[in-house]
Order: structure tokens, then sequence, then C-alpha cells
């Protein structure tokens, strides 16, 4: 009886152990449109599908530079790690899902910003400009820091330059 | 199996599984995780400077306040209570006084008014789109392995011809013409922008004021106090322009945007070893040039020694992208 519970006992540790976890799994989001996932851990695997900004994955494990994760019961693969984030996407605000629900006839409207960024504060604050009045700062580089935060680089196009210089996703660095 | 050590088996699996709060990376993750996080503050410790110089930056905040539990201190000594209880008692108070909350809407505000004072102070906007597309291309790869990659960070050039790159709060990045012109090849250009992400994702700059007085009569920096105050907005822009345009922060907060820095170079593929190319050519330049930069930073030899020794660490770094031609074709527009 004392060796079957001890026996026992040691299974459980070693199943612990060398287990995945699947009691608690992680839930992921895709941090912008067009993530790659791929049969296996590397950029020239196959790709699986492509998760659209938002969508969230349930991590399953981690190797390097690349997680394995499920998006539904039969699909799964692997995603370059930094194209995931653990914070939950912001939900629209109401005008926005009315506007979806109309457009769409119905349904649960809870979606994400679409954009080439993630910020969820744009464009330049009332205070900074009541700021930049009374310091009598000149209207060129006020301008100028609107232009600054007006200018926007594509995914795609980061992609293009990451995959010819070799950098970010397409990189060899041992992580 | 028979049913009793099948239940048993089950309930015990259970039962271990709580107090391991395993997620769907299971144990060795887990593990592996915790062996990460005492390596990063490891390292920190051991790239930091002699007792003499300033706190570790983790501390940085709490040893400011230090001068505060005197009341706390004199009472304790009066009723018998021990000099350890009583540190414990004013670390957890300074803790406290040192989360005085800055709200994120506000640290864009601080952000873009103090990217106006650079504007101002630092020729202005250089006009360059394909140049300045490319600068924001080497950030966002930067910015994608970062720790707040869900902060819009913004990159442009000044046109100044003195050798400076500053990171205002909110995510704001400035390079000056001169600097871009004394850079050899993209991994430098990266590294450099990698310590001012570092600065920003480590709220460096929050951190500094957040000890200041200036804030010690409201209970929260947000957007609703700033303009209530706005003579006491006026007062904090002044203050981080002061730091970030003369003074310069802590310097132990330099050596931890230092140390992410090469970080960050490394985990976006960049060959973090041109950083140490780079501040050996800065070091030639040291009293031929005026930049502030030299006044705003930590000495370059001790800046040096400590990315070398994380460096050697890092055996892949040297097989890493350097990019030196692609650089150069970019710069021709310069």
């Amino acid at each position: 009886m004392l060796k079957t519970a001890v026996a026992t006992l040691f299974l459980c540790i070693i199943c612990l152990v060398i287990s995945p976890g699947y009691l608690q799994a992680e839930t992921l989001w895709a941090k912008k449109s067009g993530v790659k996932m791929t049969k296996e851990s590397s950029r020239k695997s196959k790709t699986v599908t492509k998760l659209k900004k938002g969508v969230a994955v349930t991590l399953i494990k981690k190797s390097g530079r690349y997680y394995k994760v499920k998006l539904s019961k039969r699909i799964s693969g692997w995603v370059y790690k930094y194209h995931l984030t653990n914070k939950a996407p912001k939900s629209r605000k109401k005008s926005d899902s009315k506007r979806l629900l109309a457009t769409l006839g119905g349904g649960s409207a809870v979606s994400v910003h679409e954009s080439s960024s993630s910020g969820s504060i744009r464009g330049m604050q009332a205070t900074s400009q009541k700021y930049a009045n009374t310091k009598k700062i000149n209207k060129r580089h006020v301008q100028a820091l609107k232009a600054m935060e007006n200018f926007s680089v594509s995914d795609s196009d980061l992609m293009k330059f990451q995959k010819n210089g070799k950098i970010g996703e397409f990189s060899g660095a041992r992580l | 199996m028979r049913p009793y050590p099948l239940a048993l088996f089950i309930v015990l699996t259970i039962l271990l599984a709580v107090p391991f709060k395993t997620t769907s990376a299971g144990f060795f993750d887990q593990v592996i995780k915790e062996a990460i996080d005492k390596e990063v503050n490891k390292q920190i410790e051991k790239h930091s400077p002699p007792k003499k110089e300033p706190p570790p930056a983790d501390d940085y905040e709490q040893k400011s306040n230090s001068n505060n539990g005197g009341l706390i201190g004199g009472l304790g000594g009066m009723l018998g209570v021990s000099q350890k209880n009583l540190n414990l008692v004013n670390k957890g108070i300074q803790t406290l006084q040192a989360m005085q909350p800055i709200d994120e809407e506000a640290e864009k505000i601080l952000g873009e008014s103090v990217a106006l004072e650079a504007f101002s102070r630092y020729g202005g906007l250089y006009n360059n789109k394909a140049l300045t597309k490319y600068v924001n291309l080497v950030g966002k790869t930067v910015v994608e392995v970062s720790s707040r990659p869900d902060l819009e960070y913004h990159f442009a050039i000044l046109n100044s011809k003195q050798l400076n790159a500053f990171a205002a709060p909110g995510g704001y990045i400035f390079v000056t013409k001169g600097l871009l012109a004394n850079l050899r090849n993209e991994a430098e250009l990266a590294t450099i922008l990698a310590h001012e992400i570092a600065h920003v994702d480590h709220k460096h700059m929050l951190k500094t004021l957040q000890r200041s007085s200036l804030l010690s009569n409201v209970s929260e920096l947000s957007l609703t106090v700033m303009n209530k105050d706005p003579k006491m907005l006026s007062d904090v822009i002044d203050k981080v322009s002061n730091l970030l345009f003369t003074h310069g922060i802590d310097k132990k907060l330099e050596h931890e945007a230092d140390y992410y820095g090469v970080k960050y170079a490394y985990d976006a593929g960049y060959s973090p070893n041109s950083i140490a190319n780079y501040l050996k050519r800065l070091k030639k330049r040291r009293g031929k040039s005026k930049s502030v930069f030299f006044t705003t930073h930590p000495p370059i030899s001790e800046r040096i020694n400590r990315v070398e020794n994380q460096l050697s660490e890092l055996d892949d770094s040297a097989k890493l992208a350097v990019l030196q031609k692609r650089f150069a074709r970019h710069m021709k527009s310069l």
C-alpha cells in the first residue's frame, strides 16, 4: 500500500516536471496583421496561416525566438515570439462597435484598433498645443512634431527591410 | 492501474500543480525564466561601477528618499525598535513615495512638450523623408524586441551638427544629423537607438521626475492635474529639458540604458560589437567636440569597459548584421 502511494507520488512529480503544463494555458495575441504561423520553428518553414492583429492564440511551447501556439483545435504552428504580446487588445469604443454591428448586421463586436501601430493615444494633445502657445514655440517646430507623429512605416515595408538585412524575424541571433 | 492509485494519481497531480503555478510553457520554462531573470540582474550588478558610485537603478528612487525616515527613526529609537526593522519600515514608505504614478497620457504630453523643446534647441526637423524612413525602420526593428512594444514610438532627425541622440518620455526619439554623419554602419545606429529606447522602456526620466520635489504636491501626474496647473507643467518640462539637454540623468540609469541597448540590438539581430567601436571613436573626439554628450553621459572609458564585458558573453554577436553598405547608401542623401 505504502509502496503504491510512494510510486504514485513519484510518478506525479515526474509527470509535472516533464509536462508542458496544460493546466493553465497562457493566451497571447498577434501584435500586428499578417503574423506568419509556420509548420516548423524556422522562417523558411511552410506557412500554416497568417494571423490578423489582435487574434488570440494559446501558448504550447517556447523554443528560442519562436513560440509554438495553437489557434484552434486543428490549427497550431510556430510564431516569431516578438510578434506576440501577452497584453489583451483594447476593445473598440462603443460607437465603433455600433457602426461595426450595423455593417455586419448583428453579432458581438469586440475587436482591436486597426492601424500600423498599436499606440492608443494618437495625435498632438491639446495640452501640448497650449504649452507651445504659452512658450511661443515657433510654428515650424509645432509642425515638425506633428510630422514626426504622423510619420509611419507599413508592416510590409518593415518586413521587407528586415528580410533584406537579415534582422528581426529573419536574424540568426541565438536567443 | 487499479481505480484507487489512479484516483490518487490525479488528485496528487492537481495538488502538486497548484504551488508550481505551472503555465502552458511548463515547469522547465518557469525554472528557465527565473534563471534568466536572475542572470539579467546579475549582469547589471556585474557591470555596475564600484560601491562608491550611485546605487543600482532599481534602488535609485528608494535611496534618493533616504532622508525621509527621520520621524520614524526618532520614534523607533525612543521605543527601542531595532535599526533593521526601522530600515524595513523606511524602505516601505520610500517605495510608496516613489510610486507616485505618471499615466501614459501624461507621459505623452511630457514627451510632446520636450520634443518641441528639442526641435527649438537643435535646429528644427531635418526634412529628409527617405532618411527619416530609414531611421524609423531601424528604430521600429529594435522596438519590436523591447519591453514596451505597444507604445507608439516616433523617430526624427534634428538639423544639428552636434553629435547627440535623445529620448523624450512617451517614445519620442531624436538623432542629430551630426551623429548620423559620424556613424559607420546600421548596427551602430541600431544600438544607439536601442540605448534611447531603453531610456523610455525603463521610464528613466519619469523615475527621475517622480523623486523630484516638483511633484510633491500631487498624488498623480495626470492630464487633469496638468490642465489645472499649467505652471507646474511648465516647471516639469523645464526640469526634463534641463536634465536632457544640459545636465543628464543619473549615470546609473545611463549604464542601465547601455546594458539594455546592447541587449535589444542583439535580440533584433544586429551585431552590438559596433557600439564599442563607436564609443572608442567618440573617446578620441573628446575635447574636439562641443557636444553636451560628454557632460550628460558617464565617462566613456567606463562605458566601453562595461559594454565589452557584456559583449564577451554574447559569443555569436560578431556573426550578426552590421549592414555597412546599406547604411552608406542611405547616408548619401545626408
